[in-house]
């Protein structure tokens, strides 16, 4: 049975494509780390907390646990390893070394992400919408004051770059 | 976490999605976002042989103003009505769609999908019982109207025939002149809310002329609390008044007591809220922005 329902699956990850045929119950996220190899992306939770897995799709941050990868077909991802262009770190990611945003470092790819999302939609977002934007992502560590400290200052590295 | 194995299918139309569950049999499911479903599917809790993917159906997520209605088309993500210009004419949808969940599950989720779950701690079934909103179903050998009243008279069962899914949600504008809001109370984003409260008001001068009320997350579904419109039509608010309306409120919902709160806990919220969605209608009515209409704990 298992053979006849598999489902071909083409997926931009990061700017390549990765094709394979999979069972339809396959997460996104276990495609993204078993298939396409890219372990950035974390499974935390698995029941669509924490925030761990967030990815974008189509720009769009999702939580990758939450998602099939067969509902993904055809679309463009950019996950944690897609934020550096070029050798160069994303400004969130230098933000967020900066500030010491990080303690275990497990929810920061999630994190990172949700930024993303939140910047590319708001430029200029106060600490109110930063702590809206970032709701859906958790930090066990509970490191959250220097987390919202790197997405402020990030912004404002992005509005200075843009001028 | 691996749901059990299914057969997976796109559909394109609507008309076709119907079709091919009937010709897969009770075991199949739609899939919608799947923000509310893929848990459940992970859980074990369902196991379909067959999900049919709405998610290509074209031209199924528009928001626009027909005539005297304002429609949504059923695959319309939260995130996309929140953010539509017709969310910012209308600041109770905005304040709905923006507080569900948090904005993965918003990126995601839709406003079929949250109705066709009949969840009673969903907002959106909160806000369209509350303005007595229609949907537009299609069926196997039929289309058809109905209220979401009469979709949602039983929890997580909604009244739909074998095959039968929502295309479209209708409001009627009438519901969303004045001023609205809709509050909530919750213990963290990703949470269904403790207790929810959808409110519309409109005035006659300085009188209230209608008002349009119900509750989420304190029933088996959500409630329309049409006594509050017999209460203060023709009355001048007051702090007296909105107290009596609270109070009444508090007494009609019917909430069981969970790992949320009490129910002696959840009445006297319902109390808070009642306020706090006045205070909010109030202060949009003397041209205040108020954004933020979700509380948190803590």
């Amino acid at each position: 049975m298992a053979e006849e329902i598999k489902t071909p699956v083409s997926i931009e990850i990061n700017g390549s494509c990765v094709r394979a045929t999979i069972e339809p119950r396959m997460l996104l996220v276990e495609f993204i780390r078993e298939i396409a190899g890219l372990t950035g992306t974390h499974v935390g939770c698995d029941t669509s907390y924490c925030g761990a897995c967030t990815v974008l799709i189509n720009g769009r941050a999702v939580r990758a646990c939450t998602l099939l990868a067969v509902q993904a077909d055809g679309t463009k991802l950019t996950t944690v390893e897609g934020l550096e262009q070029n050798g160069v770190l994303h400004p969130l990611q230098t933000a967020f070394a900066r500030h010491h945003a990080l303690q275990c470092g497990f929810c920061t790819p999630g994190f990172l992400m949700s930024a993303a999302h939140l910047l590319a939609e708001n430029s200029d977002p106060d600490e109110k919408a930063i702590r809206k934007g970032l709701a859906g992502n958790i930090c066990r560590c509970t490191g959250y004051i220097n987390i919202i400290a790197a997405v402020k200052d990030a912004s404002e590295e992005l509005k200075r770059a843009a001028r | 976490m691996y749901s059990a194995n299914f057969r997976y299918h796109r559909a394109t139309r609507f008309e076709e999605a119907s079709a091919a569950l009937v010709s897969f049999g009770h075991n199949a499911k739609f899939i919608a976002g799947g923000q509310s479903l893929i848990p459940l599917l992970k859980l074990r809790l369902l196991q379909p042989s067959d999900l049919i993917d709405l998610s290509g159906i074209a031209d199924a997520d528009h928001i626009e103003e027909i005539d005297r209605s304002l429609e949504i088309g059923a695959l319309a993500r939260h995130a996309v009505v929140g953010k539509s210009n017709i969310a910012a004419r209308y600041p109770i949808i905005s304040d709905c769609a923006l507080g569900i969940a948090d904005v993965q599950v918003r990126n995601m989720g839709t406003i079929g999908g949250s109705l066709a779950g009949a969840d009673p701690n969903c907002c959106w079934p909160t806000l369209l019982v509350a303005l007595d909103a229609r949907v537009h179903c299609i069926g196997p050998s039929k289309t058809r109207e109905q209220s979401v009243r009469e979709l949602l008279t039983d929890a997580y069962t909604p009244n739909l025939e074998f095959g039968e899914l929502i295309d479209r949600v209708i409001i009627d504008k009438q519901a969303l002149l004045g001023f609205g809001t809709f509050v909530a109370f919750k213990r963290c984003a990703p949470a269904y809310p403790t207790a929810s409260c959808a409110l519309s008001l409109t005035y006659d001068g300085d009188r209230v002329a209608k008002v349009r009320m119900g509750f989420g997350c304190v029933a088996q579904t959500p409630l329309a609390f049409d006594a509050a419109n017999e209460i203060l039509r023709g009355r001048a608010l007051s702090k007296d008044l909105i107290a009596d309306v609270a109070q009444l409120a508090s007494e009609f919902v019917d909430p069981i007591s969970d790992n949320k709160g009490t129910e002696v806990y959840k009445r006297s919220l319902v109390k808070g809220l009642v306020r706090r969605a006045f205070d909010i209608v109030e202060r949009r009515r003397l041209g205040s922005e108020v954004k933020e209409t979700h509380f948190y704990y803590g």
